[in-house]
């Protein structure tokens, strides 16, 4: 292995154009012709991506659905199935990762490695991103690379379709010269000011002054500055891969029924709970993925309170979701995510003496929990009433403590009032 | 009584065994019997006489031998030993 010390990493990125938008159009609609994928939004749908014989016709990204439909009349639009794009994607990290890659996933279909671990396990860089493009079969996928982020990415936009190209370091700023200012991560805004000060290429950019540019944009045109000139100070942060749990039903005929979509989502957390991961880690999240007879597919995400693997519990956190569900389900999946030693759960109810503020606040905010998950009278507090009674059950009572309620000596006054 | 307030503290029926000068000296309570060690302090009450539900108890506050102080009262309306903390 190559020392850490002089270790210069080859970040890659792989990258499938119009990822979403093949997703959905997968095996059904030909995208020689003009399509546009719509976001889901009911009132104004725009288009999120659109084939290049829609993009003739004047449709762009952005543009509002029925104004697309006025550019081309023949336009057909599928609607963006969000889950769907997102299993896929997801498997198209996995694929990545399936060959021994520390996997960056930037948007759906677009991911960071570092190939430099693998340049052994397969021969040179071309023999990594052989496998890379072999991976995704006949897809159009394109693998670029470079000494950062931004470089690899660009390389990547100009490499050609199952190609690749690796900028080297010293080429950088030469490849990126000629390159339009719209590659670089800025809002629309400022590319049209930098368009208006008559800066049109990077090399425009990067030849001007660092302080006069510092100056005019602040932190934000330094950053742009040294992109420009093919230097990207940041660090892929890959993710760590998990084999994911998760247990699926598949129903015999579609089901609406809401009382039978809670059975099998109980059954589904009882699964979930004898998997071995559960043993000593309990997740933070579940995802509630459900196949629809109408064709889509709904997804729903809950996040876990407290991290638990108590099946009840977990079937009791997903439960409202399924009112949400907008047709009848084919198929039905529930998976845990981030997972957590179950260790964390024997947590202390009060920290070290000497934080009485801290403890208070804890306390506190455990009780606001008691009462959120209970209701507001499961929580009661000891009113004293009459303390001087020798009568011993004239001594107290039990009230609901309100979340306002206010000094406990003022409402000692109030209890007396109302007592017998 | 608001019925948003919760008595605590009922007096709960007992079995008590006194000695030849009516002082405790065993208690059933909660299923187990106790020794009673001293009598700390013995009162009577007569109270809401007025109401449906008078109060005309003679009460003996006892340490028991484990260290636990109960209150036990000899309620003279109802007849029975009641016992509490």
């Amino acid at each position: 292995m190559p020392d850490g010390s002089t270790y210069e990493p080859i970040i890659a990125c792989c990258w499938m154009p119009g990822f979403p938008l093949r997703v959905i159009a997968h095996g059904g609609v030909d995208l020689e012709q003009p399509v546009a994928l719509a976001s889901e939004t009911a009132a104004h749908p725009v288009v999120l991506d659109c084939s290049e014989a829609a993009r003739d016709f004047g449709v762009e990204a952005g543009m509002l659905i029925s104004r697309a439909m006025g550019c081309c009349a023949q336009l057909e639009v599928l609607s963006c199935d969000v889950p769907r794009v997102e299993q896929a994607a997801e498997r198209f990290v996995q694929r990545l990762e399936a060959l021994g890659a520390a996997v960056q996933p930037m948007e759906p279909g677009r991911a960071f490695f570092d190939a430099g671990p693998l340049l052994r396990m397969y021969g040179g860089l071309p023999g990594v991103f052989a496998e890379v493009l072999g991976a995704f079969g006949g897809d159009t996928v394109r693998v670029g690379a470079g000494p950062n982020p931004f470089v690899a990415w660009v390389a990547t936009r100009h490499a050609t379709p199952r190609g690749w190209l690796r900028v080297e370091e010293g080429e950088a700023r030469r490849m990126l010269e000629r390159m339009p200012l719209e590659l670089l991560p800025a809002g629309a805004d400022l590319l049209k000011l930098l368009h208006a000060l008559g800066l049109q290429t990077l090399g425009d950019l990067a030849s001007l002054d660092v302080h006069h540019v510092a100056d005019r944009f602040g932190a934000a045109g330094m950053v742009l500055h040294a992109l420009a000139r093919g230097e990207d100070p940041s660090k892929l942060e890959p993710r760590v891969p998990m084999e994911a749990v998760a247990e699926r039903l598949v129903f015999p005929e579609p089901v609406a029924n809401e009382l039978t979509l809670e059975s099998a989502v109980q059954m589904l957390a009882e699964r979930l709970a004898d998997n071995p991961r559960c043993v000593q880690h309990a997740p933070r999240a579940l995802v509630l993925s459900c196949v629809l007879a109408s064709g889509g597919s709904w997804q729903a995400r809950r996040v876990l309170r407290v991290p638990t693997v108590d099946p009840r519990k977990l079937a009791l956190a997903i439960r409202p979701a399924l009112g949400e569900v907008p047709a009848a389900v084919e198929r039905m999946e529930l998976a845990l995510e981030g997972f957590t030693p179950r260790a964390a759960d024997q947590r202390t109810l009060l920290g070290p003496e000497g934080d009485e503020d801290g403890n208070a606040e804890r306390v506190q905010r455990s009780m606001r929990h008691v009462q959120e998950a209970l209701g507001e009278d499961s929580l009661l507090q000891v009113l004293e009433v009459e303390p001087w009674s020798r009568v011993p059950e004239r001594h107290a009572v039990l009230v609901p403590r309100r979340s306002t309620m206010a000094d406990p000596a003022t409402t000692a006054e109030v209890g007396r009032g109302v007592w017998k | 009584m608001s019925s948003a307030l919760r008595r605590i503290n009922e007096p709960v029926p007992a079995r008590v065994w006194l000695d030849a000068h009516d002082r405790p000296t065993r208690v059933e309570w909660r299923g187990r019997e106790e020794q009673v060690e001293c009598v700390l302090d013995t009162w009577c009450v007569d109270d809401a006489w007025w109401s449906d539900h008078p109060v005309r108890r003679l009460y003996h506050e006892v340490q028991l031998a484990t260290g636990v102080r109960l209150v036990l009262s000899w309620d003279m309306v109802a007849k029975r030993w009641l016992a509490q903390r």
